[in-house]
């Protein structure tokens, strides 16, 4: 005989990353607990078992929505925090997206957005180790400000140095960023030759975002480290 | 003007599992919506659970689990002293207010 799965671990884990501890305890574990209960009581009888599981992710689904959309019940700041990095993220890289392509053909519109799509794709996963560094490090002296201080302070930081690394790139390149970013993408388009130069001039934004993201990293994890040692005092 | 302290608010919801808790006995929250006849909602009726016992009116406590069986234990509710008296002055008062509409 093998033994039956308990459903509702996934609400519980859910639960856990969303909402503060003592809602999960008097709102989403009760909801869950009955889910369990009402399945083993079905046993191994099929059609019960069936709309017990229905009925208990349909209790916990409405459980989570009214938790999220009451403010009674709050969320955990950490999880606001990454919700609204992921929206200003998302509304950042609609924004380049959209002043790239003004005013050029529809096919180079689209393939300018794919390539601008993809470049900020690679600073994402460029910037992932610094944001998950300062996030794990910096809890240890506050969870908060260690949020804010990745999500925020660090992508700054990147910025900054992409900014100044786009600033040093020699003025006898004659591309603007965009053009630049779509080039290195587009050897049909623009030439293997002028592709291969395109990828080296992006190297100057890249790497010095990488120092950005990195001075700002270290600067926030002193301040963070600072700040504990003072309150502790 | 001296400011009266805050009076003890009863919602419907909150009447009707205090009606339930206190003329039964101690639920567990799907007895209470089972005992509701659909006035109550598996999925919210933890929320308005959690307001009561926020506002000191039920108290609950975990149950313990059948033997040999794995999960959550359930939470079962009972009303408190306080629960009671909020019910009992606020049907007095509905009945009272009934009363004088039809006198």
């Amino acid at each position: 005989m093998t033994a039956m799965r308990v459903p509702g671990r996934l609400w519980l884990a859910l639960a856990a990353a969303l909402f503060d501890e003592r809602t999960v305890r008097m709102v989403i574990e009760p909801t869950v607990a009955d889910l369990q209960h009402e399945v083993r009581e079905a046993g191994q009888h099929r059609r019960r078992r069936w709309r017990a599981l229905w009925l208990g992710h349909a209790a916990c689904l409405r459980a989570g929505l009214i938790g999220l959309a009451l403010r009674r019940w709050p969320m955990r700041r950490d999880a606001v925090a990454v919700a609204v990095a992921a929206g200003c993220g998302a509304v950042v890289l609609w924004m380049l997206a959209a002043t790239a392509v003004w005013g050029t053909g529809l096919e180079a519109r689209l393939h300018m957005a794919a390539s601008i799509v993809v470049f900020t794709g690679m600073c994402v996963v460029a910037l992932l180790p610094f944001v998950a560094a300062v996030w794990f490090i910096g809890s240890r002296w506050s969870t908060r400000e260690a949020l804010r201080a990745a999500f925020l302070v660090v992508p700054l930081g990147f910025l900054a140095g992409g900014c100044l690394g786009w600033a040093l790139v020699p003025d006898i390149w004659p591309a603007s960023l965009w053009v630049t970013i779509d080039a290195a993408m587009n050897a049909a388009r623009f030439g293997d030759q002028f592709e291969n130069l395109a990828e080296h001039v992006l190297m100057y934004p890249l790497y010095l975002g990488i120092v950005g993201a990195t001075g700002a990293a270290v600067l926030s994890l002193l301040a963070l480290k600072l700040s504990a040692r003072s309150v502790a005092e | 003007m001296a400011r009266h302290p805050a009076l003890p608010t009863l919602p419907g919801k909150q009447r009707l599992i205090l009606e339930l808790l206190v003329s039964q006995r101690p639920m567990y929250g799907l007895q209470l919506v089972e005992a509701s006849r659909g006035r109550l909602k598996r999925g919210t009726v933890y929320v308005t659970l959690g307001r009561m016992e926020e506002k000191g009116y039920v108290e609950s406590e975990q149950d313990s689990l059948p033997a040999g069986a794995a999960g959550l234990p359930r939470r079962l509710y009972r009303p408190t002293a306080l629960g009671a008296r909020v019910l009992h002055a606020w049907t007095a008062l509905a009945r009272e207010l009934t009363a004088g509409a039809h006198a």
